[in-house]
């Protein structure tokens, strides 16, 4: 069973919070659909020479506390090819892994506004995403030129501890089984939350505010492994666990360095005991 | 997770729900139980006969013996002495001038089992015999043990 898919899926429903804000530097909520950003170089103009590729990064917003188990983000790479005015729309629609799809049409210029949103599911699995060039004018996906639907191969991306600045990484751990009665196991299932943040810079201030945030997100995260004790889909009892923090991280509070260049990092992990039963049926006893 | 219907196991229990009716309408869901634990006693009575034939006889009232621990205070003073438990007004212990107890109409005690579900079993009439903490004690949580008896505990479930 994938408890820290379930446990990743709880977690974020309740943290819809400012506490996870990152200080300015992203100011979207967990809760609201995934932003698109463009980092066209070249936005601000209604005419363009020649070619050049905008890359769409539909990602997991802020807070940036990401699950990378249930919610891997994707990247939509997608070439323009123009010659003339650059307009037209484009239909996003995504299919997620229990078959649901969700579409939606943005209009694409080279300036997407920050409005512009797609996902309104960031805890599904995603499948695919198909997109449609439902405009006038020229769009590429790789090359292709997209007048027709094509199907875009999700790209789940892998996971860096450093960026973004803070997540929570949901693990797995082996379960430990206890024969019962008549084909059921009691089974203890562990799963680790590791909280990772990395600091940009050794300002007093700033260290000081992202420590509150810090230990905001992890009394959070506690209270609703302790609001959910009964409640964890398929499990019967959860048990949280106590916060380790990696001693060099934050002791010294100012973070810590395994190389020379990397930047800072805090980092915090419990491991939560999650019971439940395994129930089959026997062929002889 | 497939599930075995052969067999079912109580893990914990999850609730008590008293009332005044034997519906089960108006009545109050007592959650933060502890534990819960009965026990009927032997209806029979074993008499002696030397070097004759073993006689038992059915002559006790077989009733049941239980005993509920908590530790919720404030659950517990609203079960047991706030909660209407017949249709006379009465709650179940009512000290408000004298310790005088009553039994208790609608009782059911809910467990969950290993796939989740709610077992029930019904306590006809029970009456609460005693209430008191364990021990009250630095270090200690403070657990309550609720002793009472009924006419009999059902499954229901």
């Amino acid at each position: 069973m994938d408890i820290a898919k379930a446990l990743g899926d709880l977690i974020p429903s309740y943290i819809g919070l400012n506490i996870l804000n990152d200080g300015g530097f992203e100011t979207a909520n967990w809760t609201n659909d995934w932003d698109i950003h463009t980092d066209v170089s070249q936005n601000n103009s209604q005419h363009y020479e020649g070619e050049y590729s905008a890359r769409f990064n539909a990602e997991c917003p802020a807070g940036l506390l990401r699950k990378i188990f249930s919610t891997p983000i994707f990247i939509i790479d997608i070439e323009f090819m123009h010659k003339s005015e650059f307009t037209g729309s484009l239909n996003i629609a995504i299919t997620y892994d229990d078959n649901t799809t969700w579409n939606k049409t943005i209009s694409c210029t080279t300036n997407w506004t920050s409005g512009d949103t797609v996902n309104p599911y960031p805890n599904k699995k995603v499948k695919q995403i198909d997109i449609v060039n439902v405009g006038y004018n020229y769009v590429f996906v790789d090359n292709m030129e997209i007048n027709e639907g094509i199907t875009l191969v999700v790209k789940y991306d892998e996971f860096d501890i450093k960026d973004p600045l803070m997540q929570l990484l949901i693990e797995n751990f082996p379960a430990k089984s206890t024969w019962i009665i008549e084909g059921v196991y009691r089974i203890e299932h562990r799963v680790r939350l590791t909280l990772y943040r990395k600091l940009i810079h050794y300002g007093e201030e700033f260290i000081t505010s992202n420590k509150d945030i810090w230990f905001a997100a992890k009394k959070m995260i506690d209270k609703v492994i302790i609001k959910n004790k009964f409640n964890l889909s398929e499990t019967r009892n959860l048990i949280s666990g106590t916060w380790t923090d990696n001693i060099p991280s934050i002791a010294v509070g100012r973070g810590w360095k395994n190389r020379a260049k990397e930047p800072i990092l805090w980092q915090s992990e419990q491991i939560v005991t999650c019971v439940y039963y395994y129930n089959e049926e026997l062929i002889n006893e | 997770m497939s599930n075995n219907s052969s067999v079912q196991i109580l893990i914990r229990p999850k609730s008590i729900v008293i009332g005044p009716y034997e519906n089960g309408s108006s009545s109050y869901e007592w959650t933060g139980i502890k534990s819960i634990k009965w026990n009927d006693v032997t209806p029979w009575i074993h008499i002696d006969i030397p070097s004759g034939p073993m006689l038992h006889q059915h002559i006790r009232s077989p009733h049941v013996e239980v005993e509920i621990s908590v530790m919720d205070l404030d659950k517990l003073h609203t079960a047991l002495f706030n909660t209407t438990i017949d249709t006379n007004n009465h709650v179940a212990v009512d000290i408000n001038k004298y310790n005088r107890k009553y039994p208790i109409t609608y009782c059911r005690f809910k467990f969950i089992d290993q796939n989740g579900e709610i077992i029930e079993y019904s306590a006809r009439f029970l009456r609460i015999a005693t209430i008191g903490p364990d021990a009250i004690e630095l270090g200690k949580e403070t657990r309550w043990i609720i002793r009472a008896t009924c006419d009999l505990v059902k499954k229901e479930s």
